[in-house]
């Protein structure tokens, strides 16, 4: 089975790059295109001669004023991705020898292929507020964690400090606050493994444990 | 001093089957040079995959093209299944395996039909079409549609093909070869049809290199390249496999390894079924979303070999979906090949490179 390399470019060595590969006998196999927020990725595919080892040039962010170099010249057959890249991304190809000047394909509309569906928007939003809530849960976790291992090296110290008063009521403060420091471990355990999990799921556990919390405490109050 | 005119060349037009448009720049009925265009049926199908899920995408992959579309879902689905970084069982390799192998054939006929009946030779259109009605049968009984299968998922196969049913498409298979033998030696032995072939469309071993050609196309030019030599699928564990390639770069070279690439086919599914594995088709996958990256993945479709990109962001839709067809790498090669010949060559040349340009304007 063959291997795959992915290799990020500038644009200016694009050309240099790829005369390079021709001089090394690499095959042209596709070039394409990508809509970003960052712009327009192109990414070009070469093979060699036996086909084991796959290398892909990757040029990101593409915009409107860049001029990209044609490659027809080295491989002729990149004149349909090219006018293909520039009818459905507008990307500006210079010094292209079969150039169909934006009539190639019959499209109904400009650059077809840079319009961001709503579908995809709306799950793009999705998945940044999905990571958002994560990051911000972990740092939450990380703070109460902090704040426990402080509250309990102040416990420690008066627990220390009334020890030679209440002798008697030790053991009983020993355990209470290894008790306490046993929740806030489990506690922060969850939230590690809350936030490991599928927001969707991690949200319904969360729930769930409130909803249990809040039973415990109805139950307490009685 | 001759005059040149320029001679409109499709997209309709009696022999081709496939909408492309053709500036012919002719000089005394000499073509002096071909401007090709399509675009004619572009659908957006590629910009689909930001509205379907990974899951849902195998079934607008797949209709792609009637002609190749188990190539096409099963280019997808491997594509996908290597960015999830799935494993498949092997009896599921070898299922898809057979199921191309089968299209294949299905493909090489209705080409070989089509090419009889630019010929005139209706009889042996009507004869290559029946044959191919055998595959196309196949398909229906095993997997309920004639065209568009839709039985390749990501993670594995939809449903089982039993080993019985194997063992009765080999059976058929053999039956078919021998009716298949006949039509080959009619059709290539035929003195009118060397008369229209030989010597005609040539393209040197240099210049299909030079064009990046793949397929039959560049297998007629003495072109060794295959991507099954690579061993993807069930194709590695074959005891033996050789692309078929012929060196008289012509237009008959191109026919001749079309037709040889039926029996090779057939004896690949035969060699298949008799070492089928039982370790099970394999499922849906546990993830929801794909991760961030991106993965591809070549196949030797019947008309060359087609170029698969994906590429995941972390989400249940993919960024990218990118198909690139033979015949859109061969787009060059056919301005190529038009060049310098007889205007009457003209539609021989295009029907041996068989395009398929609802493949190319996905």
């Amino acid at each position: 089975m063959y291997t795959t390399e992915f290799i990020d470019i500038p644009l200016g060595e694009l050309l240099t790059r790829i005369q390079t590969l021709k001089h090394q006998g690499m095959r042209f196999i596709q070039m394409c295109a990508e809509t970003t927020a960052a712009g327009i990725d192109l990414i070009y595919t070469f093979y060699d001669e036996t086909c084991d080892n796959a290398l892909n040039l990757c040029v990101y962010g593409i915009d409107k004023t860049s001029e990209v170099p044609s490659i027809q010249g080295l491989y002729f057959a990149a004149f349909s991705y090219e006018n293909e890249t520039h009818d459905l991304y507008g990307v500006r190809f210079i010094n292209m020898k079969l150039d169909f000047g934006g009539n190639f394909f019959n499209v109904a509309c400009e650059e077809p292929m840079t319009v961001i569906t709503p579908e995809l928007k709306a799950e793009r939003e999705k998945m940044a507020k999905q990571k958002a809530a994560a990051a911000a849960k972990a740092r939450k976790a990380a703070e109460e964690a902090q704040a426990a291992e402080a509250d309990s090296a102040v416990g420690a110290k008066a627990a220390a400090a009334a020890e030679g008063k209440q002798a008697g009521s030790v053991a009983d403060k020993e355990d209470l606050a290894a008790s306490a420091q046993a929740a806030k471990d489990r506690a922060a355990k969850m939230e590690a493994k809350l936030a490991a999990m599928d927001p969707e799921k991690a949200a319904k556990v969360r729930a769930a444990l409130a909803a249990k919390a809040a039973k415990a405490a109805t139950k307490d109050g009685e | 001093m001759a005059t040149r005119s320029v001679i409109p060349f499709g997209p309709q037009h009696p022999v081709l089957p496939e909408p492309i448009h053709l500036d012919l720049v002719v000089q005394d009925e000499r073509v002096v040079e071909a401007i090709p265009q399509i675009g004619f049926i572009h659908r957006g199908l590629e910009k689909l995959v930001e509205k379907r899920d990974f899951n849902q995408f195998v079934y607008v992959a797949e209709r792609t093209c009637g002609i190749c579309s188990v190539g096409h879902g099963w280019g997808y689905v491997s594509a996908t299944e290597k960015l999830l970084g799935l494993e498949m069982p092997r009896r599921v390799e070898y299922l898809r395996t057979i199921l191309e192998e089968l299209s294949r054939i299905h493909s090489h006929l209705l080409w070989l039909g089509l090419l009889a009946d630019a010929f005139g030779f209706e009889a042996l259109f009507n004869h290559c079409w029946r044959l191919r009605e055998t595959i196309l049968d196949i398909f229906q009984r095993t997997c309920g549609g004639r065209i568009i299968l839709s039985i390749m998922i990501v993670g594995g196969m939809a449903h089982d093909i039993e080993d019985t049913e194997l063992k009765a498409i080999c059976d058929q298979l053999e039956s078919l070869k021998c009716d298949y033998q006949q039509i080959v030696n009619t059709m290539m032995g035929d003195s009118s049809v060397k008369d229209r072939l030989c010597g005609v469309g040539v393209i040197s071993f240099e210049d299909a290199h030079e064009l990046s050609m793949v397929g039959p196309f560049a297998k007629g030019s003495g072109v060794e390249h295959d991507m099954r030599t690579t061993g993807y699928g069930a194709y590695g564990d074959l005891e033996h496999f050789e692309p078929i390639i012929s060196n008289e770069c012509d237009c008959y070279a191109r026919c001749k390894v079309r037709c040889e690439e039926v029996y090779q086919a057939i004896d690949i599914i035969e060699e298949l079924v008799a070492k089928m594995p039982q370790d099970g088709i394999g499922g849906k996958p546990k993830a929801k979303v794909v991760p961030e990256g991106q993965s591809h993945v070549l196949i030797e479709q019947p008309r060359g070999e087609a170029f698969y990109y994906v590429r995941g962001n972390g989400t249940k839709y993919l960024d990218r979906f990118r198909l690139r067809t033979p015949t859109s790498q061969n787009l060059g090669g056919l301005v190529k090949a038009l060049q310098g010949v007889d205007l009457a060559d003209v539609p021989m040349i295009i029907l041996t490179i068989d395009p398929c340009i609802s493949c190319t304007e996905r």
